[in-house]
């Protein structure tokens, strides 16, 4: 009896444990794709690779159909490109570099799904055979061309093994667009992505889960300096930890910058850094400033101006709309000179909306998709986009049935999908 | 892994002794015939503490940690007729400090204190060995000297186990020492803490 | 101990020892094995002896002496910041428990769990033994409904779903009136419906959510009164009491839970 009860108290052991979960990117080093002889793609190349694809092999892990599409970040005179694979499963996605030796085209990269912590490496390739011929050639894409893509995938970091092919089904849908924004700069730090929220780090990272733009969180430190931070207080969901703790305005920028680090070593970036970064380093065309300020919002607004009229200059089409969560931030919105000019994305009812006349109106998505005010609001010239809508059936829904004009989520990559597979 | 360490061996030596519960020939028992006596009795304690979680500091800048820090304690339980006692608990206690130099040459300091708000529940083990459990919150203060001077505060949930042996001086008053583990759970900062301990009956019915 | 473990793991090959060092509790449960295990091997007669059947008890796995029993308390659950992000919660929720003796080893179980905008009931049998005299054990299933309603600008949100977690619990019996009862549940999803206004929430939850693990202390407090003290460390994808803010994680989430209840 005592033996059975020894036996019993192990098999508490086993199933009453904790796991602390991670899901560190894997090293993506793969020798063939590495060598000198790999050359990058031009943009014909790249443009013709884009579109819906059948998932023939793999599909059991990354479901029946993935989005293919492309992004870039800049780097002082480089460009980096990046093909994301967005998969119907799980909220999985494949985020890859591609290159071509001779006739072929090699893609190299790692998955992740982003409901739990499962990821691996992933490595493709379209052989002449299979479409690269064509792809690699000056012509214009033919529908009827086939290009299929196979390869192999692993976990963790294993060499890949399982067997992935995806075969192109159709172009990527656009008929109508949509901004699909990422929250918090590309991601939450619960998600366990390999850079921490809110960081200048992360918005580099936006556009590879498939976000056209981004929200953020602005708050001030106590000498003013408008920095971008989600939390009230400096927490240890958000930091490295350090001794240091409270509201984060009451520290100034001087000290939060030399003795601060947020959860991945990034420092707890300004405004201005993340708005340039913005402009000159990313493709994304749209930014939501949460305003989490309690008083003034000039400075905010200064900064607004200052970097419109920069990514003007720079020929970027970027909308750097200023949040109103609130009755509070309203009240001083409003105390703005030529407020009735000034972007903004207003989270109130549609009224106060039109009082200030923000030029976005940002309902939650547990609203529903309120189809008749939405379409009082677009008939008014406004858009509206709807937070933070994460459930990946419910993403789906609100795309079939709903027609807001963008979706914030954490999961940018399940939104990409959902809305360009659709027909 | 360390703090993991020393909780899992203060709630084993706590869990161990339980066992010894067996062992302890009390006078009540259950069931009662009527009432036994009611009591309130003060615990006024101060030692000092080790801290003994990741004492996380900026990497960016020289510092020198220190973690040892005073710890005082005030707690009142109420003792019924049989083996649990309930009560609160509070205090003040340092969990740990540092220096700061930056490669300017800019000095500074910061320190993390603690003031408890913990809801008690205790045992006897032994007629003069008891143990405790708390859970509640802990007030968090950060005091920064570096570029400024900034106080700043924070509640974490958390909680406290402790063990003491007490000597009687008299009918209602004892001596004694106290092993307890501080712990502010939620923004991971936990103390080791030994204390000097007065214990007075202050009120009975 | 470790090498212990490890050898037992590798031998398994279910966990390795590196992987291990990532699970938090795992130093709480050999403190608790550690408890036990000497238990096991010590002589039961004791002086200060008080058989079960006279002491009160809702938890420990013994049979009822008496045809009802019943518990009124507390849970506080202490909410994961994955799900809360900033706002680090401890969640009071009153707990009902009520006990119906059915026959000599077999009785039934009843729970309410109550917050007002959110409830949970379960029902369910279970069969207590004693094994010895200071040990018993009991097996049991219990079915559980949730449901809440939240009512957020104007949008009600409303949901539901039934559960159903087998158990076993493992009783020792101290002097003084003292029980110790470690409780091991696994947590089942069998259905989640959820709406946001007319929209329905999709959610996906595993059938195997997770499992709980209760360690409950109950004795008496005062005159004649009894009460009940518990851990409960709850592992699982989907916490009932998180509904209302459709987390999408599919992975288990650490929940403790300190019970407090009243025994009549």
């Amino acid at each position: 009896m005592k033996k059975y009860l020894t036996i019993s108290l192990l098999l508490f052991l086993f199933t009453s444990c904790v796991k602390k979960y991670e899901a560190p990117v894997p090293d993506t080093k793969w020798k063939k794709f590495d060598s000198v002889i790999a050359t990058p793609l031009s943009y014909n190349t790249r443009q013709k690779m884009e579109g819906i694809y059948t998932v023939v092999e793999g599909n059991d892990n990354f479901g029946e159909q993935a989005a293919l599409k492309w992004s870039y970040t800049v780097n002082g005179p480089d460009t980096s490109f990046t093909l994301s694979m967005f998969c119907e499963k799980q909220v999985s996605y494949f985020v890859c570099e591609a290159k071509r030796i001779d006739t072929n085209i090699l893609l190299n990269g790692y998955w992740r799904k982003m409901v739990n912590t499962e990821t691996g490496l992933g490595r493709f390739t379209i052989s002449q055979k299979n479409g690269a011929n064509h792809l690699l050639s000056g012509a214009a894409f033919n529908p009827a061309d086939s290009i299929i893509i196979t390869g192999v995938y692993g976990t963790d970091g294993d060499v890949p093994d399982k067997t992935i092919k995806l075969k192109y089904l159709r172009p990527l849908y656009r008929a109508t667009p949509l901004h699909i924004v990422a929250h918090r700069l590309g991601g939450r730090n619960s998600d366990l992505l390999p850079q921490s929220e809110n960081s200048v780090e992360m918005l580099r990272l936006a556009a590879k889960f498939g976000a056209t733009g981004v929200e953020t969180d602005v708050r001030t430190t106590s000498d003013g300096v408008l920095i971008i931070y989600h939390d009230a207080t400096l927490s240890e969901r958000l930091i490295q930890k350090d001794g240091l703790l409270g509201p984060i305005e009451n520290y100034t920028y001087a000290q939060l910058n030399t003795l601060v680090r947020l959860l991945h070593g990034e420092h707890i970036p300004t405004l201005r850094e993340v708005l340039t970064t913005l402009v000159y380093n990313t493709s994304l065309n749209f930014v939501w400033l949460d305003t989490k300020l309690h008083g003034s919002l000039q400075q905010l607004r200064d900064i607004q101006n200052e970097f419109q009229i920069k990514a003007n200059a720079a020929g970027r089409k970027l909308d750097i709309s200023i949040g109103i969560p609130d009755r509070i931030v309203l009240e001083n919105f409003i105390q703005l000179p030529d407020f009735r000019n000034i972007p903004a994305v207003c989270e109130l009812p549609p009224e106060d909306v039109q009082n200030v006349n923000a030029h976005i109106w940002g309902p939650r998505w547990t609203l529903g998709t309120q189809n008749d005010e939405v379409a009082n609001i677009h008939a008014q010239g406004r858009k509206a986009f709807v937070w933070t809508l994460d459930v990946p059936g419910n993403i789906e829904t609100f795309l079939k049935e709903g027609h807001f004009d963008g979706i914030l989520s954490n999961y940018p990559s399940a939104v990409a999908y959902y809305y360009y597979a659709q027909k | 892994m360390r703090r993991n360490n020393i909780f899992y061996t203060a709630l084993f030596c706590l869990a161990c002794c339980l066992v010894s519960v067996k062992d302890y020939a009390q006078t009540d028992s259950f069931p009662v015939a009527g009432r036994g006596q009611y009591g309130l009795v003060l615990y006024v304690s101060g030692g000092m503490g080790y801290y003994e979680t990741h004492a996380g500091v900026p990497l960016s800048v020289k510092t020198n940690v220190n973690k040892y820090g005073f710890s005082g304690t005030v707690r009142i339980l109420w003792h019924p007729d049989h083996l649990l006692r309930v009560g609160l608990e509070s205090g003040h206690m340092t969990f740990y400090s540092y220096t700061i130099q930056d490669s300017a040459g800019n000095k500074g300091k910061a320190s993390l204190t603690g003031v408890p708000l913990l809801l008690v529940a205790s045992m006897p083990l032994t007629k003069r060995v008891n143990a405790f459990f708390g859970t509640g919150f802990y007030s968090l203060t950060t005091a920064l000297d570096y570029k400024g001077k900034v106080d700043s505060h924070k509640l974490s949930v958390g909680f406290m186990l402790a063990a003491s042996y007490i000597q009687p001086l008299s009918k209602d008053v004892g001596l004694g020492v106290e092993l307890k583990w501080m712990d502010a759970a939620q923004t991971v900062d936990a103390s080791l803490v030994g204390q000097l301990q007065l214990v007075w009956k202050f009120l009975k019915w | 101990m470790g090498t212990l473990y490890s050898r037992i793991l590798y031998k398994n090959r279910t966990l390795l020892w590196k992987d291990m060092k990532n699970y938090k509790l795992f130093g709480l449960i050999t403190c608790l094995m550690v408890v036990f295990i000497p238990i096991l091997f010590t002589t039961p007669a004791h002086s200060q002896d008080i058989p079960a059947f006279h002491q009160k008890f809702v938890s420990f796995p013994y049979p009822m002496d008496r045809r009802w029993k019943a518990s009124l308390g507390l849970s506080i659950t202490t909410l994961a910041e994955d799900i809360t992000e900033e706002q680090h919660l401890r969640v009071p929720c009153g707990e009902f428990r009520l006990l119906r003796k059915m026959s000599h080893n077999s009785y039934l179980e009843g729970r309410a769990n109550f917050q007002g905008f959110q409830n949970l009931v379960s029902v369910g049998p279970k069969w207590a033994f004693p094994i010895n005299d200071r040990f018993s054990m009991s097996l049991g299933d219990d079915v559980a409904f949730w449901f809440g309603f939240i009512t957020l600008e104007g949008f009600k949100s409303t949901g539901h779903g039934f559960q159903n977690y087998p158990n076993v619990s493992l009783g020792y019996r101290l002097n003084h009136g003292i029980l110790v009862t470690l409780k091991q549940e696994a947590l089942m999803n069998l259905s989640f419906k959820a709406k946001t206004g007319n929209t329905p929430v999709t959610a996906d939850y595993r059938l195997f959510s997770g499992t709980a693990f209760t360690a409950t202390l109950e004795q008496p407090f005062y005159g004649k009164k009894s009460l009940s003290l518990g851990f409960r460390f709850i592992y699982t994808d989907f916490f009932w009491q998180t509904w209302a803010l459709f987390p999408t994680f599919d992975r288990n989430i650490f929940y403790p839970q300190l019970l407090i209840g009243f025994i009549f």
